[in-house]
């Protein structure tokens, strides 16, 4: 393979910045945490006993103690870092659960949605927002960049509401709670879909117009290629490095659990996990999640990188 | 073999050429000179119906004679780079930069005859890239646009024109993104091929040096119409009209002496009124020239001027 070598050279750099990336991102959030007024030991007792100001000093100071959060804050981090490395994310403090199985068991569901969003996100996105680059200003280009507009404007949650009051309450055709079921996925699906074909139509639109307008389009033309080849040949083909890189974001943006629509619809993936653990201040489990975001992200933005290796010889060559 | 009579074309409502009548006949070469933004570019892309945003609002353009106006989109594609080829002023921003300049000649080939083989296509362009003395022609078909000096693209781009063995070639300001040393290989390069394949040319251009050394006749437009056009050396020896000699006048010479410009400014496309565009800069400009358009005058056999007063 003739790319091997780039390829080989890229894994080391990105292996030195992954690691470099999260050590910084993990030392944030637990230093976040660290300073956040609120006593993980206290809610963990509160939360066993059910009683809300019955928890004695003592007992605190005794769970804090389990909990390791007596240590000064470098060693908590620490020690937490060496067991990682080990393979071990520690221990839910709510559940007791390992926390690795907790992500394990979460990230199903969010692989599910994301998987049927991201795809029909794809479908539609792409060829529309080729179409609108195109017949830029005709009719379908103007409809499309109305509701674009809505689709980004309006928050999930409202989105949410929306869709649940139209199909739950009004038309009653669909559950409001329906978990792990195709049924229930069909709203947090499509709102997931509406957040993200919204702006994804955009941005393809945009460079597929600005690729149409560079000179080279002119000069094909010129020399007889049809319009067709051009669209298809030419411009695709030199857009395809950010279409595809936006299409990595969207997936690291879905995978990494939608919060706010997971809670919702009760979608019991990670984004409804990671909201849980907030709420409960659940140290390790936060950590863990934040982990699992940013090793998505690296992962992808990796292979977008050696996708774009691939397709564009300006950056084979070290142009770009 | 082209002959544009009457030409208008427009952006929108504004009519960016005007009236303009050029005939360039086989094996000639033919420069159209002009200040910036008086339509040059816009009458040459209209030979192709390149603009998508120009409207041909009037004329006709007859090569040999068909009217290019009035053929089909499939029709005019078919004389794209095969009968009729364009070179650009910057080549290498005409070219896909994602594309090597050998599928750059393979494409050339292969969208007028689905039947082109590559390795038949790449040994048509060795061959002329040798006639070219464009040496290195295998690290040429595997570089990329941007890999090449503009000088080279531009080498490249007149090497792919004469892939299909076209009659006529258009090139807007082939020169002018380029040094001394590349301009005078690309004048030498145009003047080969129109001695050994007796391609008739019409070349946009800045550079007096082009207009003297390359073409047989020349054309000077202003305000998006012909103003001077005849044989190149009686234009440069006896200019009639009084743009064309101010035009002369304002070419730098090596002798160390500021040339003198133009007063006044290009004119506007907005307004449609009648008379002389050049009248306002005119020297020798009387009520008449506000008024009439400028009459059609014959200087000699090969030679007209529009002007009221030559
Ligand atoms: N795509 C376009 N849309 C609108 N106006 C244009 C466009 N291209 C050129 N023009 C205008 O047409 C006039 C002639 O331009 P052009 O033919 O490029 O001149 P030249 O090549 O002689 O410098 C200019 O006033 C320019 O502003
Ligand atoms: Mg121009």
């Amino acid at each position: 393979m003739r790319h091997l070598g780039t390829v080989c050279k890229k894994i080391a750099i990105s292996a030195v910045q992954t690691a470099v990336i999260l050590i910084g991102i993990t030392l944030v959030t637990f230093f976040i945490l660290h300073i956040s007024p609120v006593n993980p030991a206290e809610i963990y007792l509160m939360g066993n006993s059910g009683n809300v100001g019955q928890v004695s000093q003592e007992a605190i100071e005794e769970q804090e103690k389990k909990m390791g959060l007596d240590k000064p804050f470098i060693v908590q981090y620490a020690s937490w870092l060496n067991n990682v490395a080990h393979g071990d994310l520690g221990k839910s403090m709510t559940t007791s659960k390992p926390v690795k199985d907790e992500i394990a068991e979460h990230a199903v569901p969010t692989a599910v949605l994301t998987a049927v969003s991201l795809l029909i996100t794809v479908l539609i996105s792409v060829p529309l927002g080729i179409y609108c680059a195109v017949k830029k200003d005709r009719a379908l280009d103007n409809i499309v960049r109305i509701f674009s507009f809505l689709g980004i404007s309006m928050p999930s949650f409202f989105i949410s509401l929306v869709l649940l009051w139209i199909f739950c309450l009004k038309l009653q055709v669909l559950p409001v709670i329906a978990q792990r079921s195709p049924k229930g996925m069909i709203l947090p699906a499509a709102v997931l879909i509406i957040q993200c074909s919204s702006k994804y139509i955009r941005q393809v639109r945009a460079v597929v117009l600005e690729q149409l307008n560079q000179e080279y389009v002119m000069g094909a033309a010129a020399r007889g290629v049809s319009e067709r080849d051009i669209l298809f040949k030419h411009v695709l083909k030199n857009s395809a490095v950010p279409i595809l890189t936006w299409c990595g974001m969207y997936f690291g943006i879905m995978l990494g659990g939608a919060s706010v629509i997971e809670t919702i619809f009760s979608w019991d993936g990670l984004g409804k996990l990671a909201v849980e653990s907030v709420t409960t201040l659940d140290y390790y489990m936060i950590q863990g999640f934040v982990l699992w975001t940013a090793v998505v992200f690296l992962i992808v933005n990796f292979a977008v990188d050696v996708a774009g290796d691939i397709i564009d010889p300006r950056v084979k060559r070290g142009r770009i | 073999m082209l002959d544009i009579k009457n030409l208008s074309v427009s952006y929108g409502k504004t009519r960016v050429v005007r009236n303009l009548s050029l005939k360039v006949n086989t094996g000639e070469i033919v420069c159209i000179v002009g200040e910036s933004g008086c339509g040059k570019s816009t009458a040459l892309k209209s030979v192709l119906m390149l603009d998508k945003n120009a409207s041909i609002s009037g004329g006709e353009i007859l090569f040999d004679n068909k009217d290019i106006t009035k053929l089909k989109t499939e029709e005019i594609r078919h004389l794209r780079g095969s009968e009729i080829a364009m070179i650009f002023q910057n080549s290498y921003l005409s070219m896909n930069p994602t594309k090597t300049i050998g599928h750059l000649f393979y494409e050339t080939v292969k969208v007028h005859n689905k039947k082109a083989k590559k390795n038949q296509c790449l040994e048509k362009a060795e061959e002329i890239m040798k006639k070219l003395r464009l040496w290195e022609t295998e690290r040429i078909f595997s570089s990329y646009p941007f890999e090449l000096s503009g000088g080279m693209c531009q080498r490249i781009a007149i090497a792919a024109a004469m892939m299909n063995d076209p009659k006529l070639i258009l090139a807007d300001e082939p020169t002018s993104a380029l040094d001394v040393t590349a301009q005078a290989e690309v004048i030498r390069l145009l003047k080969y091929v129109k001695d050994n394949y007796n391609t008739s040319m019409l070349i946009v251009t800045h550079n007096m040096g082009v207009v003297a050394n390359l073409s047989d006749k020349a054309a000077v437009m202003y305000g998006g119409s012909i103003a001077e056009f005849g044989d190149t050396w009686d234009i440069i020896n006896n200019p009639a009209h009084p743009y064309t000699k101010a035009l002369i006048k304002a070419v730098p010479e090596m002798n160390g002496k500021v040339p003198e410009g133009i007063e006044g400014l290009p004119p506007e496309f907005s307004d449609e009124k009648g008379g002389c565009p050049f009248a306002p800069r005119c020297y020798s400009a009387k009520d008449i020239c506000y008024k009439n358009s400028p009459e059609k005058h014959v200087v000699s056999k090969e030679h007209i001027v529009y002007c009221n007063f030559c």
